[in-house]
């Protein structure tokens, strides 16, 4: 074999590495105090997975890749073990640290107009960080650049590097942050939202890139977004939280047929769907709630159509039910059953009533 | 309403709406045209619920905005319960377009004065069409924070200080203030949590039970649009290039780009991609190539 003149595009990666969250708390610097966003997340993605995180605002799910990526807020404070490979980086000095984490992490945001700079042409943006933190002369990282951008299906990828942000549609300028995420040749790729703010068919594009990146190259993908539909189709383990704590783990393809946690059954119950028009959606009465504002107890039971006076006195533990891991006192029960019978309240209205929680 | 079967009182006809936008580049200005909107026609019944569907870019929103008179149209018809809308209204036509129909806009938190209280921000719209006398245009203001689900003390509240969905509940009060016939929606729930969005959904078909009123409905969610409407416009492109009813376009859509839309739902797309997991990772093959537009 010859050997090129440019090491051979990034499509070929690195072995996989292991990412596992344990025990994480995050507090965010409010004033004086410290308030928790995060509270002891346990996560765990194998190389090559795709691993959905589910929730509304204030969930804790954005905090969850700021916490892996190193990009918290000034003030912040990450508490417990992020382990890459068995590594702890919080246990790293600081520059080692972020060094790892820019070369390891790629992030991938919502809004790519927001996070990309509207002067830099696409391929500034393409090349910095492969310049700085992999060294590469400016044509070998140019000659990478194209190979990404092709590889993310982007059409003539020699003139797009030429181009500014707005000459792309917000479907392509995706791409090429995926593209720019992916060009140190991160082991894991944090989606952030990524495909909320593009068209439902552009949507269908990009998941599809990311599980082909995922099969084909062992790219670990931290999927975050608000759509559990959306989520149990493209991973293979979805993590629903609320309120800074996951609080259901359960297998791809489960969690939208079995639900167990009552959030995650309202949740669902809740959603619109295409095949049929229902007289009245089953709401969730009041509003998401923040770990910072949580109530004492399960934060979720002053929402929660089945919860005992147990509920606000602690907060559940993790156990494993069918196959998933859930946390809620009644987990063990058949929470779908006791619906049929009719023993508990069906869903509100999500009339009058309904706005003030 | 058996009597006068053949007559249905069209509340809203739309028939050949064209706008074009003249884009300018370069420093010399050489201009051309950009045809956002290409022969659009459709109409809504009097208590009639209608949406216009499509993707960035096919011209959904500047239909709307034509209709509420926020945009002129280049050629086209507007009429509202028979009578031809002007495109270059004067004053007392766009005061009596504001009564008769309102539009809500996808972010509730931006679409809301921050400085003013949303009891303020409702009461602004009943004194200035002289809806009630003066001395009880209070009272009304707390009918309609009622009928929206918010409780009264919410009405010395600033924007900031609601959440998302109690936002977009003060602006649909506001917009049932003018009393009007016609509301338009423009992505009502997109910028809401999930949770909340079902509370919208609920109560937008309340209003509309209770009130009488026809509901437009811009989105790009079709499960938004099931749930809401009765009929449904595809756009495309600036074109609208399907329409009919809501069951016989979903569950049936006749053109492609529609059958791509329907297909693109996470929900449809389950059957079309293969299950992953880390044990069988490096052997999927996934349909399709991501080819970009």
């Amino acid at each position: 074999m010859t050997s090129p003149v440019v090491d051979p595009p990034t499509v070929t990666a690195r072995t996989g590495r292991t990412l596992s969250l344990q025990d994480v708390t995050t507090y965010l610097r409010v004033g004086k105090e410290l308030k928790p966003v995060l509270l002891r997340v346990d996560l765990h993605i194998e190389p090559g997975e795709i691993v959905g995180l589910v929730g509304e605002s204030g969930s804790g799910k954005s905090m969850t890749a700021r916490t892996i990526a190193g990009v918290l807020p000034r003030g912040a404070v990450a508490e417990g073990e992020l382990l890459l490979d068995g590594r702890n980086l919080f246990e790293m000095p600081r520059r080692a640290r972020r060094e790892v984490q820019a070369t390891e992490i790629g992030f991938v945001f919502q809004d790519p107009r927001a996070y990309i700079d509207p002067l830099w042409r696409v391929g500034d943006h393409m090349t910095e960080a492969m310049r700085v933190h992999l060294g590469l002369s400016r044509s070998e990282s140019r000659a990478r650049a194209i190979e990404l951008l092709d590889s993310m299906g982007i059409d003539h990828p020699e003139r797009r590097m030429h181009q500014f942000p707005d000459e792309l549609s917000g479907g392509m300028l995706q791409r090429v942050m995926i593209a720019g995420a992916l060009s140190v040749d991160p082991s894991i790729l944090l989606a952030d939202e990524a495909t909320t703010a593009v068209d439902v068919t552009t949507q269908a594009e990009i998941v599809k890139l990311l599980m082909r990146l995922s099969a084909e190259r062992g790219l670990s993908v931290l999927f975050i977004t608000h759509d559990l539909a959306l989520a149990d189709i493209v991973c293979s383990r979805v993590c629903v939280m609320y309120a800074g704590r996951i609080v259901e783990v359960r297998e791809g393809r489960q969690i939208f047929d079995d639900p167990i946690h009552p959030y995650t059954m309202d949740l669902l119950a809740a959603r619109p769907t295409i095949q049929r028009r229902v007289a009245r959606l089953p709401v969730i009465k009041g509003v998401p709630t923040s770990a910072m504002d949580a109530p004492p107890g399960c934060p979720f039971h002053p929402r929660c159509r089945f919860a005992l006076d147990e509920c606000n006195e602690g907060v559940p533990a993790m156990v494993a039910v069918r196959g998933g891991m859930v946390r809620c006192f009644r987990a063990h029960e058949d929470l779908a059953a006791l619906l049929k019978e009719g023993s508990v309240a069906s869903p509100g209205s999500g009339g009058r009533d309904a706005a003030q929680g | 309403m058996q009597a006068r079967e053949a007559v249905v009182e069209m509340l809203l006809k739309v028939e050949g709406l064209y706008k074009d936008f003249r884009l300018r580049s370069g420093l010399l200005g050489r201009s051309s045209r950009l045809h956002a909107v290409k022969n659009v026609s459709f109409t809504i019944p009097a208590s009639g619920s209608l949406a216009i569907v499509g993707e960035t870019g096919s011209g959904k929103t500047t239909v709307a905005r034509i209709i509420v008179g926020l945009e002129t149209a280049t050629r086209g018809v507007v009429e509202a319960d028979g009578v031809a809308l002007s495109s270059s209204p004067g004053p007392d036509e766009r005061r009596r377009r504001a009564r008769m129909m309102q539009m809500v806009f996808q972010n509730p938190v931006l679409s809301l004065d921050p400085h003013q209280e949303i009891g303020r921000a409702v009461h602004e719209v009943v004194a200035f069409h002289h809806l009630r006398p003066r001395e009880s245009c209070d009272e009304r203001v707390h009918e309609l924070l009622a009928a929206v689900g918010l409780d009264d003390r919410l009405g010395a509240s600033r924007p900031q200080n609601l959440s998302g969905g109690q936002c977009q509940r003060a602006a649909i009060a506001r917009a049932l203030a003018a009393e009007p016939e016609l509301l338009v929606l423009d992505e009502p729930v997109s910028a809401l949590d999930v949770s909340t969005q079902a509370q919208i959904l609920n109560l937008l078909a309340d209003l509309k039970a209770a009130l009488g009123i026809s509901l437009l409905t811009i989105s790009h969610d079709l499960a938004l649009v099931r749930q809401l409407a009765d009929d449904v416009v595809v756009m495309c492109q600036g074109e609208m290039v399907e329409s009919g009813t809501v069951d016989d376009v979903l569950t049936n859509p006749q053109h492609d780009y529609t059958r791509r839309l329907v297909e693109a739902v996470p929900e449809m797309m389950s059957h079309a991609l293969p299950v992953t997991s880390p044990a069988n990772h490096g052997g999927i093959e996934i349909a399709g190539s991501a080819g970009g537009p």
